[in-house]
């Protein structure tokens, strides 16, 4: 892995809690990037004109208005962003929604847990494949 | 008849009775109306009417008057009866309606022997027919007027078809004090009925024979619908032939349709005589110009039937004819009344769940409804009987057979399928005629699965010829026992071994009634359970949607929970657990649970307005707002926001605690998503008749009712939002946002204008505020 400094992991999460369990699976896998937080999708694509890079992006379906396949539907056809593997990591795990991400282009679909050691687990997970077994 | 064929023996030469043999096989072509001869009771005589000269008479004028037929032929006939009698019959037939009507017009006494007779005139085709009939003109009479106006009266009583025929018969019986008078009625295929009969005690009752078509020849058919009354006194007599046999001025036989000394054909004396009837008298009954049926009266012994008798016979076959139609109608309108409530009934149970085989149920019944023997349902693929019916698999057979022309009755709506012969068209019913063979079937479905049939028994019954000398012939006739009640009965059995009453077109007409009821029926259950079947589905599709939203939405903050519990536990474990940390963590759970409890509360909020019922009044909305209001006050969030009522509300009729929750619902969220300076949100409503720029041209709702409105001058919401606003624990910001909230609140108030049937609506433009409509559609309907 050869870290791009420069380069944000951006959490598409408008749940507290939620976020700060990204943040520790973040810190356990001691991930060279900085995450950037937003809490809709309006405010993922503001993130997106902001010229900020990506190394990848953790979604949460279930957000306030716009759902996240509205976002990653800005994200995919954003020439600097379009190939940024985004992973969602959402409350539901239902076959439209699924559907929806994975015709915007998601590029895999996790199910969050009641439990705080599978979701530490489930991130780190992603962490380690998206940045370390997947050439960027 | 006018239509003689080659092969009868009267073809080449005037027919007459005396010349001619008639036989079983040609009688249906026998001339009766010119029989050549007459009844030898009488004298017949047919004159010129210009002149009145004689041009025919009976051969035995010589016998009964004493003078020969040759001193009469030509000459005038004030020959017999004298200048002053001649003179009279010309006045009698310049004034009265003679044409086809025989009058009785004097007695007198003629002829060499002096011999009293009654002179009976009437014209036919111009020519001039006077019968002179045999009397004891001292005689004392009955005053048949007296007789006849009672008999009027008693007919005028009688409620079914029977009864009038039974007192027909009685006093028919009355008045010509004959031995026994049938009524005998005419079914559609031509054969016969006794109905109703009187009878001298010691004669074995005819009641309920039947003849077949060919026993009353064609002709004779003919003839009765032209006269009233048939006399033969004595059915043994000789007959007379006229002299000369052809009318002179016209070369034709002497039509005598309307001559009561008319002769009768051999085939009926023989037959008679075959009964050991002595005498006979026929009375028609004719209904809308055809022949409904006889009155036909038996003497044991020749008799008499004077005029005064035939006379007051005649006008009761006319009241009779008169009256009967009003009396059968009568009775089809109480049948088919009696019919339709037996339907009803019947399917007033089925209506109560659906379930056909309910149809056969007692009672009423199927049976109470349409007469017959037995009725069958084939429903979901079972029989249900009621009855006698055939065995099941026979029924089931009989519906595969019933099937083509059951589908093209369903097609033609008109159409039942009746047989009162069904073992003809399909011979394994031969099997069971005893108990089917008529069948009517109505299909109550488009491929014919269901369906009702009704049966009917064969109708041969057996007569019980009891040993009654009177009634069987000692001697029969030249044409043997064919002539006999009991080979006619017999001949009428045979042609009608499996077949059944008929169906009328009143049954008919009730089959496709019920039928048309039943599918109604039928159909809208299933429409009904359709109508459910996709309220369930769509309800139940919501359910899923609506669980799912929720237990997620749930489950957010219990992971929160679970997450700082995890942590705390890991902090302890680890031993680096402050107690300012875990009291950090542990507030952190108790505001989770407080997050969640509140979420709960929406939850079960929601679902109880659901489920209560509503407790409509009416309520002055301005109260309702006012209440609302006051409820906002305590909260902290609307310090600087004023509401608007541009008019006093209406009064409504509604639930007040739920209108006053959806005020505050919406108002509520006009205050909190609210960036302005001013906030103000305005309560108004629209009239339908008013028109309001306000109102959005896509607006779901027909401008029949009140809209009521709430507008802001908040935030807005995004066209895209516009049906996710009102999506459980739906939000479109973040929590913190806008003071927060579970989510629920346009949910709850939809659901809430939902259960008063109305409809929950919104426009909105970004940044410049929303307008929520609603309508109360409960309170219109209330209005």
């Amino acid at each position: 892995m050869i870290p791009d400094a420069a380069a944000r992991i951006l959490v598409v999460e408008d749940s507290d809690e939620d976020y700060d369990t990204t943040e520790d699976a973040a810190a356990r896998q001691q991930v060279p990037y900085a995450l950037v937080r937003v809490l809709t999708a309006e405010e993922g694509r503001a993130a997106l004109m902001t010229g900020q890079r990506f190394r990848l992006v953790i979604l949460d379906n279930s957000l306030p208005g716009d759902q996240g396949d509205v976002f990653l539907c800005a994200l995919r056809s954003h020439p600097m962003h379009c190939r940024v593997p985004v992973v969602a990591f959402t409350a539901s795990g239902r076959q439209p929604e699924r559907d929806a991400l994975h015709t915007a282009g998601v590029n895999a679909f996790h199910v969050k847990s009641v439990s705080y050691e599978d979701n530490l687990w489930t991130l780190e997970m992603i962490f380690t494949y998206w940045l370390r077994a997947v050439a960027g | 008849m006018q239509t003689v064929s080659n092969d009868v023996p009267w073809s080449a030469a005037p027919y007459s009775i005396k010349r001619h043999g008639v036989q079983i096989t040609n009688c249906d072509s026998e001339p009766v109306q010119t029989p050549g001869c007459i009844q030898s009771h009488g004298v017949l005589l047919a004159f010129r009417l210009v002149d009145l000269s004689i041009q025919q008479v009976s051969e035995n004028v010589g016998r009964l008057l004493g003078v020969q037929a040759d001193d009469l032929l030509g000459k005038p006939l004030a020959t017999l009866l004298g200048a002053s009698g001649a003179q009279r019959l010309r006045a009698f037939l310049e004034s009265e309606p003679t044409d086809r009507n025989p009058m009785h017009y004097q007695d007198l006494t003629l002829g060499s022997k002096n011999a009293g007779f009654h002179l009976i005139v009437h014209t036919n085709d111009g020519v001039g027919l006077l019968e002179l009939e045999p009397a004891e003109l001292d005689a004392a009479e009955p005053d048949y007027y007296s007789l006849v106006k009672k008999s009027i009266f008693r007919l005028q009583s009688a409620k079914t078809v029977h009864e009038f025929c039974q007192v027909t018969c009685d006093e028919v019986r009355q008045l010509t004090g004959l031995d026994r008078v049938m009524a005998y009625l005419f079914h559609e295929d031509g054969s016969g009925e006794v109905i109703a009969e009187a009878r001298r005690e010691d004669l074995h009752s005819w009641a309920g024979l039947h003849y077949p078509a060919h026993d009353i020849p064609q002709p004779a058919r003919e003839i009765f619908k032209r006269i009233w009354i048939r006399p033969l006194p004595d059915a043994s007599g000789a007959v007379a032939e006229m002299a000369p046999l052809v009318n002179p001025d016209t070369g034709l036989g002497l039509d005598m349709t309307y001559c009561s000394l008319r002769g009768a054909s051999v085939m009926y004396t023989e037959y008679l005589r075959n009964m050991g009837v002595g005498a006979s008298l026929t009375l028609s009954i004719r209904h809308a110009g055809s022949l409904w049926g006889l009155i036909a009266g038996h003497h044991l012994t020749a008799t008499s039937f004077p005029w005064q008798v035939r006379a007051a016979c005649e006008l009761l076959a006319q009241t009779v004819s008169l009256q009967l139609a009003a009396v059968e109608e009568r009775e089809h309108e109480r049948y088919r009344a009696r019919m339709q409530a037996a339907h009803l009934t019947t399917l007033a149970r089925v209506a109560q769940n659906g379930d056909l085989s309910r149809l056969t149920e007692p009672s009423p019944s199927l049976l109470d409804g349409i007469q017959s023997g037995g009725a069958a349902v084939y429903h979901h693929g079972e029989w249900f009987t009621t009855g006698d019916v055939p065995g099941r698999s026979e029924l089931t057979a009989l519906a595969e057979w019933l099937q083509p022309a059951l589908s093209s009755a369903v097609t033609q709506p008109q159409r039942v399928y009746a047989t009162d012969r069904l073992s003809e068209v399909y011979p394994a019913a031969a099997a069971y005629a005893e108990v089917a063979s008529g069948v009517l079937a109505v299909p109550l479905s488009r491929a014919a699965r269901h369906l009702i049939l009704w049966f009917r028994p064969a109708v041969a019954r057996t007569v019980t010829w009891a040993g009654n000398p009177a009634d069987s012939p000692t001697v029969l006739g030249p044409h043997g026992p064919r002539l006999t009640p009991r080979s006619s009965f017999a001949l009428w059995q045979q042609s009608v071994a499996a077949r059944s009453r008929p169906w009328t077109l009143a049954e008919r007409e009730a089959a496709l009634y019920l039928r048309t009821l039943v599918m109604d029926l039928v159909v809208s259950r299933v429409e009904e359970l359709a109508a459910l079947n996709a309220d369930l589905a769509s309800s139940n599709e919501e359910l899923d949607a609506f669980a799912y939203v929720a237990s997620h939405d749930l489950k957010e903050p219990l992971r929160g929970i679970h997450r700082h519990a995890a942590l705390l536990k890991r902090d302890i474990r680890e031993g680096r657990a402050s107690d300012a940390q875990a009291i950090e963590r542990l507030d952190a759970v108790t505001r989770l649970t407080v997050r969640m409890d509140g979420l709960l509360d929406a939850l079960l909020h929601f679902s109880r307005v659901g489920r209560l019922e509503l407790q409509p009044q009416m309520e002055d909305l301005n109260t309702v707002l006012a209440e609302s209001i006051e409820m906002l006050g305590t909260q902290p969030a609307d310090a600087a926001c004023s509401i608007r009522v541009p008019r006093s509300l209406p009064t409504v009729l509604g639930d007040r605690v739920r209108i006053r929750e959806i005020f505050t619902n919406l108002i509520s969220n006009g205050i909190k998503y609210n960036d302005k300076p001013e906030r103000w949100v305005e309560v108004g409503y629209i009239e339908p008749h008013e028109s309001a720029s306000l109102v959005a041209s896509d607006t779901p709702t027909v401008r029949t009712q009140t809209i009521y409105y709430v507008r802001d001058n908040g935030i807005g919401i995004a066209v895209k939002h516009r049906a996710q606003v009102f999506g459980i624990f739906k939000r479109l910001h973040p929590r913190d946002a806008f003071g927060g909230g579970s989510g629920a609140g346009l949910t709850i108030a939809r659901r809430l204008v939902e259960r008063h049937g109305g409809l929950l609506w919104l426009t909105s433009a970004l940044g410049e505020g929303s307008t929520f409509f609603f309508t109360l559609s409960a309170t219109e309907a209330g209005r």
